[in-house]
This record gives structure tokens, C-alpha cells and sequence, in this order.
């Protein structure tokens, strides 16, 4: 099993220079970073990955059983830090991937130097005492939303989306993969994802970690960024004055300073 | 500003949203206000398109349509659900970017979405469908192979865990006396299932958070398989028709394990009894054998040895091979074993011997195409004659030297011979010391090796094994030819050593003839195997005897003879030991010549392990002493 190729994992950037890996959340693929990995690349050795199932990762190396919770997710981030062996890195994590670099933290904290987790939540569903933001319900009705778009992602929008011309100047290569995933794959990750409580693990991680959290998101609210931060030895909180779950989409520059800020105070 | 009146796009057959970049709604046409009930006020410039979707349909904008329509710049047909005045409608969403808005159509799909549901539960059933057959079909395929009841118990525990998704299983079987029995793999049950769960019949039931699954074969319920789910948030859930069809399988996988192990029983008894029986006594020889049963099959094979005589001071040896296994080739053993004991006697030899098994083995079918090999020793000169028929050929072990296969006096196996042609065969002196081996193929035959190769490693195993105890040497080449335990034969060898004679001899009491003596001696304990250091010592501790019992017992007198005996005992074991026995008519002396020969036996004491003086009718000394250091 060739780990690299696994999860068409990407290296840029200086040789020798610190690690810094980024990885995507539930949803897309790497692609997630455009606006954010290529700032960091002139010092750092960049890394990109796809989680497998996603993007241009190996389909044929999806097993049911290791990614049926989001552990399997973080052995495999074990694994590519372990391959690469480039030293402790800096692992920038969105949504659901910020989850999965806590589990690999607290199992392997030697391969990590600081965290960024952007937009974390460590459980979605409302628990007693808890507001994850959504009920058991609700996590549901999402499951069947994807189930809704089964046979549309997988067959009517995937051709479109690799061949209209009318569309903006983006390349064949970079257009073919995002945000399509096999629709089985796709349901089971979501249900790791929105599933999953990993309250309990936040105590296991001593990494210190910046934690990433939009003004106004509907998946991970503020309170969930509090949460996180208050049970997160070490960690820091900044809250960025933007909308949605993505900033690494919607608010780049945002993020981008919060990360420099908190990887080489002034 | 988004509720003009009569603006054209108001008649649109569908609801028209112009968004900002961040998805915030700026304007929609009358279509959408009507479905979702909502005022422009409350909406226009407040509140993003995604707050006005079903909660799954939010989280699916977020992590799927807002990066798509950033990085692709639109989306197309996405199916959502729109939050309407009385639920929720299924709509398809078409979304572009132009400069910094997105303008989206939205339709109303209930009846595209009803009938793709349709279609999607066509495709989820015959998904599952086809995942449980697979796991029953796997699930079965163990079963059918395992063989006995523990082995059918270990492939459904594992079964259990790889295919059908349990992430820890129990299993309770009742045995032949009625008691429980049962396995586990991962965290067993609190208790056993509530009885209400087995009385409830055939299919899986929960219990508690566990599911049971009974196992119910022909006569009734087999035993009990309880099943913890996985508790992975992504894990499937376990599929109780699924299980309830491994529960008939498997009930009737144990059905055939039991049946299959009472015949395995009777036959391993059967076989037990044939090869009981002590062979003959005689000094001149030892034998040691070692017989085991198949290791992967609980079945019993068709290998067998004995060791009998064909006539007074004529040894016979035999090992042969069955063909088949179970039931019908141990009693084909029987009877061939007998016919081999019932056809050798006086004057036969082992060519005319298969000769005479091939007119047997007409009658007794089952006993057709086994392979033996015969030989006979004569005890007193240590003429060995032997016969192969189809058998891998007897190993010659001598003193010193490499191993040797005899080749000669090969033939056909039983009943495959074509008369009138006799079969063959040969002969070779043994002398005191050598020894044979003789065994089945099972200790050598593996797939993937030829038989001169594995025929190679049988005598490279051998070396050193001269000066080993008898049946400590067959048992450690038996293990170290069956440590690969990849081996299902069964597997029959034996080993014989022949020892010939005691050495007995008269000494004239004026000792003439003591030096040719000691080398005759010296000679016979090397041919015995004995190292020569301790061969060394028994010479001088048995000269000195001889001297002993001459001197004082005899007075010298040259018409006196002092008797020497020397054996080895125990020659197959480690307590083998040479024992030498110095006789005389005369009686112990008083004085110093009485102190005299006292002091010889403390040098004679120093030579060998045991000494003790019989002097009831003259007088006999006997020396002991052992081969194993």
C-alpha cells in the first residue's frame, strides 16, 4: 500500500523547510486550500491530501470497516506523517479534519508541532449541557438530503461539472474531482462525521492548537469554538469576523493572518 | 427593492433568488415568497439562502455547494428541500456566480424527487440484497469447510466478526452431555439470553443490546449466537435476515460436525486397537515406533506398522499405507495387517509375501493399491531381507557412515502387480549396532516437494542420531520432519536397531587369552554403539574382574574358567546401560588376599556406576554402567 499515493498526497515548497499539512474537510478535497496553502508555501513544505474517498484519492482502498469512525480517518494522517517522516509538523485541519488531527495528536504526538483547527466540532448533536447546534433529527434529515442526491451526484452532475465550456476559466484538472465522492463513501463519512462524539478526546491531545472559528456558523456556532477551546489544553481561540463554515473559501486573508499570527508572533 | 410589483420574473415558472457572494439572499421572485411563507422584509438583505432550506439542505449548502459554487462557480440540479408554509418541498436548485452575485433557480420537484426516491430504494434494496447474500455466502462457505464442531464453532465466531458485522459474537453449543459449551470472540454477554428470546423460535431476535441468533439443526436447537453491533458511528447495523439464515446454516453445519466426529471417533478407536499389542521380547533387538493421526483432518488414515515373529529367531517388520481414510481404510488396516501376520512364516521371504497379500488383496478390495515395506531379520547372524511394494524404501542406518535408502527389492503396491512376475527382493548384513527406519510418506511428503527431496531430509535428519537412545531418536526425527505442521497425513515410523548377542566367553583361570579377550570386547562395545570412552572403562573394570575372579576365586589354577557375560539392557531407552557379569566357583578368602580383592572392586567401583558381589554359589560380580552420560 503506497500511502502517498493513497491519498494523492501533494509536497511543495522548500525542502527542508518546517512541515505545515493541510486537510480538507467533509465535503471536497484539497482544493479546499487554494486560497490558503500556496501563501505558506516560499517557508514551508507544504502538504495536501485527499481523504480517501474524496478527490483524487484511491477508491479501491476504502474499507467499510477502518472508516466507520473517524479513527480510521486519523490512522491514515498517522500514516502520511510517518511516510513523509519530514518532523514534527504544523497540521491545519478544517471541520471534521480538525477532529481527526486531534485524534492523531493525542495517539502520536511526536509527528505533531502545533494544530490549527478551523471550525471544530467535537460532537454536532445536542447532548445534555452540550450545544453541538443540531438535533439528532436534523442529522438525519441530512443523511437523507445526501441519500436525495445519490443518483444525481453520481450520475447527472458529475458530467456537467467535468465538461461545460460555459463555465469560468478553470482548469479540466482541477475541476474534475471537487467535491465529487462516491455516494456510499460520502453517506458513510457523514455519518462518522456527524455521528461521532470525540468530547472525551480533546483531554488526550497536548498539542498546542489555535483554534478557527467563523462569526456565523450554521455547522460549528461560536459556542462550539468556546467548547473547544476551554477543554483544549494550551489551545488559543480567534473568532473571524466571517460567514459560513469554509473561510478557507469564503475568507482566506482572514485566516491566513490568524494562522501567521499565531505560527510566528511578531 | 425586491418585491416590485409585476416585475416580469414574477411569473416565472419557478423561484428566481438573486444572492450575494456570501449567499446572503438580495432579491427573489414571488414563486419563492409564496412557498416559504416568508416576507421579503425579514428575508431580503438578512438572511442567507441556506437559512431558508431544510437542515440537511443547510449543511449540504455549506459543506458541498458554497465551496462548489466558489471554486466551480455554479452548481446544477441539486436536489434540496425548501422549508414551505406546511413542511418542506423538494425542489432542484441551479445556482451560477456572475460578478459578485449568484443567481439561482429553483423548481419544484416533488414528483422528480418522488419517483428518483422511488428509484433510489430500488437501487438501496438491491444494494443490501446483494451485500447480504455475499456475507451469507462467505458466512457459508466457512462453515462447509470447517471440519468437527469446534472447527464449524471458530469459523462462524469469526464469521461473525468479518462478515457480518458484529463486533463481538458468542457462542453457546450443547455438548453430546447436554452441558454448555461456548467461545467467544471479543467481550462476551453479561449472561447467557434471556430464554424468553430462544423460545420465541427461528429467526435473530434482540436481546437486551445484543442480537441472538438461534441455530437450530434437524433434531432441534444446536446452540445459541448472541451478537454485540459495532458501535462506530459509520458501522452498518446487523441485518437480523441475514443472521437467521446463518443460524440455519450453521445449525446444520454442526448437525454434519457432530455425525462427522462420532464416525472420526469410532474410526480412531478402531485404528487405536489395531495397532495395540506389545511386540515380541528378545535382547538382539529393540524397536521403537510412532504413530500420528492427521493433524488438519479428524479423520483417521490407513497407515499402520508391526513388529512380530515370522519364526523362531526370524524378526519381521512391516509399515504400510492404506489407501483412503475413515471408517473403511482403518478396517482394510485390520484385515491387511492380520493377512501380513497370517501369510510370513518360516521359509516365505518378504518377494513371495506380497505375492501372497496380492492374491488377498483380490478378495479385500479396500485394501487394494497399499503400499508396504516388509523385512525380515535373522536375529542370530543379522541378515536382513526386505521387499518394497510402492512404499518409500527402508532407511539403513550404520555406525559412522551416511544413511543409505535400499532401493532394491521394489515393486508395484498390492494388487497392482502383473503376473505371473514374482515380486523382487533383496538383502543386506547388518551388523551389530545398525539400524532401520521404515515409515510412511506422510513424514516426508509435502505438495510443493519432490519425493527424493523429501526422502533427502528424512536421512539428513537421521545424522547424529547414532548413540540416541532408540525411541528418543524416533521421536525427535518425527517432530523436527513435522514441526512445518502443515502436514494432514497421518504418519507410521518405526525404528529398529538390531544388537545381536550378549557377549559370552570362558576365560581359562590363568588368564591366558585375557588380551584377545579385552579386544573382542573392546570390538563388540563399539558395534553396540557405545562411546568409546565409556566402552574404555568397561574394558579395564572388567579386566580387572576377570583378573579378580581368577586370582582370588580361582587361585589361577589353569583348569578353572571364570564366565563373562556382558549385555546391553534397555538398549531403546536412556537408561541403557552395559551390564557385565564375572563369574567363578571360588568364595570369598579371609585375610589379606580377602583385603586384596576388596580393594579391586573400589577400583573396579571407579569404572562403572554399580557394583555388586553375589557370593550365595561361588561367586558373581556384576558391573553396571549407563550409556547416557
Amino acid at each position: 500500500m503506497d500511502v502517498l499515493r493513497r491519498n494523492n498526497v501533494t509536497v511543495t515548497g522548500p525542502e527542508g523547510a518546517p512541515p505545515m499539512v493541510f486537510a480538507h474537510g467533509f465535503g471536497c478535497d484539497q482544493q479546499m486550500w487554494r486560497h490558503v496553502a500556496p501563501v505558506f508555501e516560499p517557508g514551508h513544505r507544504v502538504v495536501l491530501f485527499d481523504h480517501v474517498g474524496a478527490g483524487g484519492s484511491d477508491l479501491t482502498a476504502y474499507d467499510p470497516a477502518r472508516y466507520s469512525s473517524l479513527d480510521g480517518y486519523a490512522l491514515d494522517l498517522v500514516e502520511i506523517l510517518d511516510a513523509l517522516a519530514l518532523g514534527p509538523a504544523v497540521v491545519v485541519g478544517h471541520s471534521v479534519s480538525s477532529v481527526i488531527a486531534l485524534l492523531a495528536a493525542a495517539d502520536r504526538p511526536e509527528l505533531f508541532d502545533r494544530l490549527v483547527l478551523v471550525g471544530p466540532s467535537p460532537r454536532y448533536i445536542d447532548d445534555e449541557g452540550y450545544h453541538g447546534g443540531f438535533s439528532r433529527e436534523e442529522i438525519d434529515e441530512l443523511l437523507a438530503t445526501m441519500d436525495d442526491n445519490y443518483l444525481g451526484w453520481s450520475q447527472h452532475i458529475a458530467p456537467v461539472i467535468m465538461g461545460t465550456p460555459d463555465r469560468p476559466g478553470l482548469g479540466e484538472e482541477l475541476t474534475s474531482s471537487f467535491c465529487r465522492t462516491d455516494p456510499v463513501i460520502a453517506r458513510r463519512f457523514a455519518r462518522a462525521t456527524f455521528l461521532s462524539d470525540n468530547r472525551a478526546d480533546l483531554a488526550r491531545v497536548r498539542t498546542p492548537a489555535l483554534v478557527v472559528q467563523c462569526r456565523n456558523d450554521v455547522i460549528a456556532p461560536l459556542e462550539v469554538g468556546e467548547y473547544v477551546h476551554q477543554h483544549l489544553a494550551g489551545s488559543e481561540l480567534v473568532v473571524l469576523d466571517a460567514t459560513g463554515h469554509c473561510p478557507n473559501l469564503s475568507a482566506p486573508a482572514q485566516l491566513v493572518v490568524a494562522m501567521q499570527d499565531y505560527l510566528t508572533p511578531a | 427593492m425586491s418585491a416590485a410589483a409585476d416585475a416580469p420574473w414574477d411569473d416565472a415558472p419557478c423561484g428566481l433568488v438573486t444572492l450575494a457572494r456570501d449567499g446572503t439572499v438580495l432579491a427573489a421572485n414571488r414563486v419563492l415568497w409564496e412557498w416559504t411563507g416568508r416576507a421579503a422584509d425579514d428575508v431580503v438583505g438578512k438572511v442567507p439562502l441556506s437559512a431558508l432550506l431544510s437542515v440537511g439542505g443547510r449543511i449540504y449548502w455549506e459543506t458541498h455547494l458554497a465551496p462548489l459554487l466558489e471554486v466551480e462557480g455554479r452548481v446544477d440540479e441539486v436536489a434540496v428541500e425548501l422549508r414551505v408554509r406546511d413542511g418542506r418541498l423538494p425542489v432542484l436548485l441551479t445556482a451560477v456566480v456572475g460578478g459578485d452575485r449568484v443567481h439561482a433557480a429553483i423548481s419544484s420537484a416533488r414528483d422528480r424527487m418522488s419517483y428518483e426516491r422511488e428509484l433510489l430504494a430500488a437501487r438501496v434494496a438491491a444494494e443490501r440484497a446483494s451485500g447480504q447474500l455475499q456475507a451469507l455466502q462467505a458466512t457459508t462457505a466457512a462453515l462447509s469447510r470447517a471440519l468437527g464442531v469446534a472447527g464449524v464453532a471458530q469459523a462462524l465466531l469469526a464469521a461473525a466478526v468479518d462478515q457480518l458485522g458484529a463486533a463481538a459474537a458468542t457462542l453457546w453449543l450443547a455438548d453430546e452431555e447436554a452441558r454448555l459449551v461456548h467461545g467467544a470472540t471479543g467481550e462476551p454477554p453479561a449472561g447467557l439470553p434471556s430464554s424468553g428470546v430462544l423460545l420465541r423460535g427461528e429467526s435473530a431476535a434482540p436481546d437486551g443490546g445484543r442480537t441472538v441468533v438461534p441455530l437450530q439443526g434437524q433434531s432441534g436447537l444446536r446452540g445459541v449466537l448472541s451478537l454485540a453491533p459495532r458501535t462506530d458511528a459509520a458501522a452498518d447495523p446487523l441485518d437480523a435476515e441475514v443472521l437467521t439464515a446463518v443460524g440455519q446454516q450453521a445449525g446444520l453445519a454442526l448437525d454434519r460436525a457432530q455425525l462427522y466426529e462420532q464416525s472420526a471417533n469410532v474410526a480412531r478407536e478402531l485404528q487405536h486397537s489395531l495397532l495395540a499389542g506389545e511386540p515380541p521380547v528378545d535382547e538382539r533387538f529393540s524397536v521403537a515406533t510412532v504413530y500420528r493421526p492427521g493433524v488438519e483432518l479428524l479423520e483417521v488414515g490407513g497407515d499402520f506398522y508391526d513388529v512380530f515373529l515370522a519364526a523362531e529367531g526370524l524378526l519381521a517388520v512391516v509399515v504400510g499405507d492404506v489407501v483412503g481414510r475413515g471408517l473403511g481404510a482403518a478396517s482394510a488396516m485390520g484385515q491387511l495387517r492380520s493377512a501380513v501376520r497370517a501369510v510370513a512364516g518360516p521359509g516365505v521371504g518378504p518377494g513371495r509375501l506380497l505375492t501372497r497379500l496380492d492374491r488377498f488383496v483380490e478378495q479385500v478390495e479396500t485394501a487394494g493399491m497399499s503400499t508396504l515395506a516388509y523385512a525380515e531379520l535373522d536375529l542370530a547372524t543379522g541378515v536382513l531381507r526386505y521387499a518394497c511394494a510402492g512404499h518409500p524404501p527402508p532407511l539403513l542406518l550404520r555406525t559412522g557412515q551416511d544413511a543409505e535408502l535400499l532401493w532394491e527389492g521394489r515393486s508395484t503396491p498390492l494388487g497392482a502387480f502383473v503376473r505371473p512376475l514374482e515380486r523382487s527382493e533383496a538383502e543386506v548384513q547388518l551388523t551389530p549396532g545398525d539400524r532401520l527406519l521404515l515409515c510412511t510418506d506422510g513424514l516426508f511428503e509435502r505438495r510443493d516437494r519432490e519425493i527424493d527431496e523429501g526422502l533427502a531430509l528424512v536421512a539428513q535428519a537421521t545424522e547424529g542420531s547414532h548413540g540416541v537412545p532408540l525411541d528418543e531418536a524416533v521421536r525427535s526425527l518425527t517432530s523436527r520432519l513435522l514441526a512445518d505442521e502443515s502436514t494432514r497425513d497421518d504418519v507410521c515410523v518405526l525404528l529398529l536397531q538390531w544388537t545381536a548377542g550378549d557377549f559370552d566367553r570362558h576365560l581359562s583361570a590363568d588368564l591366558t587369552g585375557l588380551s584377545a579377550l579385552r579386544h573382542d570386547l573392546a570390538a563388540w562395545l563399539v558395534a553396540q554403539d557405545v562411546a568409546p570412552g565409556i566402552a574404555e572403562d568397561l574394558v579395564l573394570a572388567t579386566s580387572e574382574a576377570l583378573a579378580n575372579a581368577a586370582e582370588h576365586g580361582s587361585g589361577l589354577h589353569p583348569g578353572e574358567q571364570v564366565h563373562l557375560r556382558v549385555r546391553l539392557a534397555d538398549a531403546a531407552h536412556e537408561t541403557a546401560e552395559v551390564v557385565v557379569q564375572v563369574a567363578d566357583r571360588g568364595r570369598w578368602r579371609t585375610g589379606a588376599s580377602s583385603h586384596e580383592r576388596g580393594r579391586g572392586l573400589t577400583i573396579i567401583g571407579a569404572l562403572v556406576d554399580d557394583v555388586t558381589v553375589d557370593d550365595r554359589d561361588g561367586t558373581r560380580v556384576v558391573l553396571r554402567k549407563r550409556l547416557a552420560p
